[in-house]
């Protein structure tokens, strides 16, 4: 499928929680250079806590993350940090520090004793404004920012970083559609034209399926399947993952796949102990 | 005669239909009151038992931003037989014999690497109480802190509360008032347990006022005025061989503080962040301790406890200097040694020729600064 090289290879990974029944048993997955990689699931299925494994920010309680051919638990943590880089779904400061001062945290891995940056420094947080359309905006307080606009501060600031593989938590979540799509758009041009390995979990299957190159379902923490977006975006595989009825058709325009939910499965409700029940979710009045 | 009944029908008909509107739209002006139940805990492991809890104290934390919103005492509430789980049908009593307008419950659920919470809440008009659900709100793990806010903006919005921005800013901020999940589970903790941190502070201030007492009884008499200066606070007179060591030892302290700053700065953005960028979150803290605890005792043991500088001046710093821990550490270390040496100034000579000890003067200037600062931080909720 790939003669890249990997970036990342995780081998039989398992996992759980404290307390808490297995989540990942055996689970491997391989991250070539330069891939566009979208991780879908429903809810509970693991997706934040397998970014973390791969972000090294967690230990697996077996098996093996290699980042670009070392192991992640052997490589000290600054040095993976100017590898990996992550993109929460929304960062909360406890202080209100500028876009720059937020973008230059993303330099913490280069710096020296102090923590004083260069001027390289800033050229790099600069360009990294810039590669997020934020150049104008340096000045300005976080809490002076769109939400849209936040999230891409905390992109550039993954990207000062320069790291060689980007890793991101639902980056679009809390964003209307305008800025969802803007801020794939900032991912595929990242992607594209910088070789970074980008790889999003994603509740949004459509953006997932359009931007991504490949796709990964995860279901109780396995990999029901991989490959790409057609291959996963099926009727079959999104009824036994989302427990959900739904037709798949292809966008002319740019040849994706897309959803059209349909109903949710009864069997589902008791299946989940009702947690997906159609009248809990939608937060409706009854 | 007919059509005149039916006129008379229609406008008494228009002027109810018009006094409901009013009343209808006053609603969302006029406070209301609001019961905020423990959020049930399912399936949830041993340890994690409190974040149900969490939920509830975010809430009533968040929620006492919005004026429009009347809390009713917890202690009022605790009052109630408590039931196994605070259901619909539990909620709707309590909220009746409490006489609340709004009830609002739910519960916190595990299910594999998630939490599902699940925000309910009655609204009681009339006889029958109108349920509501709103969107379950998952939380990976690691993110409790930010779902906890956006629990809170639900509710303003399912409510229809109107708030200013600033308020809903301050709604947000409440909401989560730290991003470290570990002292926000401590505080609530602190929450059920009925204040034990406060229990905890004043058995340890008695055991080491026993200790200094005992040192007190211990020393011979020629030097009780010393240990009794030394209770209050002052700037002593000492020889050169002290401070010089006093000054290499703070020295080494800040600098070592402040090559922390980096790090520091990560922090307040989220252990999972800090983590992210390279820091070793566990080490870092724990040299920041030590290093903070070595100075802090380094300074005490020779001026004595000279109460307020360390509780005042890192606040006013921040306030003066910004947010950067790399300036900020040394930048509060000097702003604290002016803030002192001005106050001991002032006690030489106010009184002059009698000294008054300097922990007075800074007690005085500190006190209700610092009774503003937490007012305005934190807001009422802390004094109840």
């Amino acid at each position: 499928m790939s003669e890249t090289p990997p970036i990342l290879v995780a081998r039989g990974l398992s996992f759980r929680h404290p307390g808490g029944p297995p989540l990942f048993e055996d689970l491997s997955i391989r991250i070539a250079s330069g891939d566009m990689l979208g991780v879908i699931g429903p809810n509970g299925s693991g997706k934040t806590t397998l970014l973390r494994l791969l972000a090294g920010t967690l230990l697996p309680e077996s098996g093996e993350v290699i980042l670009a051919g070392r192991p992640a638990r052997a490589l000290p943590p600054r040095e993976r940090a100017r590898r990996v880089a992550v993109v929460p779904q929304e960062s909360h400061l406890l202080f209100n520090y500028g876009v720059l001062e937020v973008v230059l945290m993303g330099r913490a891995p280069h710096l020296g004793l102090f923590g004083l940056e260069g001027p390289e420094d800033f050229a790099a947080a600069r360009a990294a404004l810039r590669q997020v359309d934020l150049a104008e905006d340096e000045e300005k307080h976080l809490n002076q920012l769109s939400s849209g606009e936040r999230q891409r501060a905390l992109i550039a600031r993954a990207l000062a970083q320069e790291p060689r593989l980007l890793l991101l938590d639902e980056p679009t979540a809390f964003l209307d559609l305008k800025h969802r799509l803007q801020i794939y758009e900032i991912l595929r041009r990242l992607n594209r034209t910088r070789g970074l390995t980008v790889v999003a979990v994603s509740h949004d299957l459509n953006l997932a399926a359009r931007y991504g190159d490949r796709l990964i379902l995860l279901h109780r923490g396995r990999l029901l399947a991989e490959g790409p977006p057609p291959a996963v975006l099926t009727p079959e595989l999104i009824r036994q993952a989302y427990e959900t009825e739904a037709r798949v058709e292809i966008d002319p325009a740019t040849g994706a796949p897309y959803l059209i939910p349909g109903a949710p499965l009864e069997a589902g409700l008791t299946a989940t102990d009702g947690r997906t029940g159609p009248d809990e979710n939608l937060g409706r009045r009854g | 005669m007919r059509a005149k009944v039916r006129a008379e029908l229609v406008v008494l008909l228009g002027l109810v239909a018009s006094v409901f509107a009013a009343s209808v739209a006053d609603a969302n002006t006029k406070t209301r009151s609001i019961l905020l139940l423990p959020f049930t805990p399912v399936d949830l492991g041993r340890d994690e038992q409190w974040i149900a809890e969490a939920v509830t104290q975010s809430l009533m934390l968040a929620l006492t931003q919005a004026p429009s919103l009347v809390q009713i005492d917890r202690e009022r509430f605790r009052q109630l037989s408590q039931p196994e789980a605070w259901d619909e049908q539990a909620a709707a009593a309590a909220a009746k014999a409490l006489h609340a307008e709004i009830a609002v419950y739910g519960e916190v659920r595990r299910t594999g690497a998630e939490l599902a919470i699940q925000p309910r809440y009655l609204e009681l008009k009339g006889d029958r109480p109108e349920r509501v659900a709103l969107d379950v709100v998952t939380v990976p793990d690691g993110v409790l802190m930010e779902r906890l806010r956006s629990i809170s903006v639900a509710y303003t919005r399912a409510l229809k509360l109107s708030l200013t921005e600033s308020e809903s800013a301050r709604v947000q901020k409440w909401a989560s008032p730290t991003t470290s999940v570990r002292a926000y589970e401590s505080y609530v903790r602190g929450r059920l347990a009925s204040y034990p941190m406060l229990l905890i502070g004043v058995v340890m201030n008695a055991i080491y006022l026993a200790l200094i007492l005992f040192i007190e009884t211990a020393v011979d008499l020629t030097r009780i005025q010393g240990v009794m200066l030394w209770m209050v606070g002052n700037v002593p007179t000492e020889g050169y061989g002290l401070i010089a060591f006093l000054s290499v030892l703070l020295l080494v302290c800040v600098i070592v503080l402040a090559a922390l700053g980096r790090d520091l700065n990560l922090l307040s953005a989220g252990e999972e962040v800090a983590r992210s960028l390279g820091v070793t979150v566990e080490r870092t803290r724990l040299v920041a301790v030590l290093v903070a605890s070595l100075a802090t005792a380094a300074v005490v043991s020779v001026t004595g406890l000279i109460g307020f500088v360390g509780l005042i001046v890192p606040h006013a710093a921040r306030l003066l200097f910004g947010p950067d821990h790399r300036l900020l550490v040394p930048a509060s270390a000097l702003t604290g040694a002016i803030f002192l040496m001005a106050a001991d100034s002032v006690a030489r000579t106010v009184m002059a020729p009698t000294e008054i000890p300097v922990g007075v003067i800074t007690a005085l200037c500190g006190g209700p600064v610092f009774l503003w600062l937490y007012r305005a931080q934190r807001g009422a909720t802390y004094f109840e």
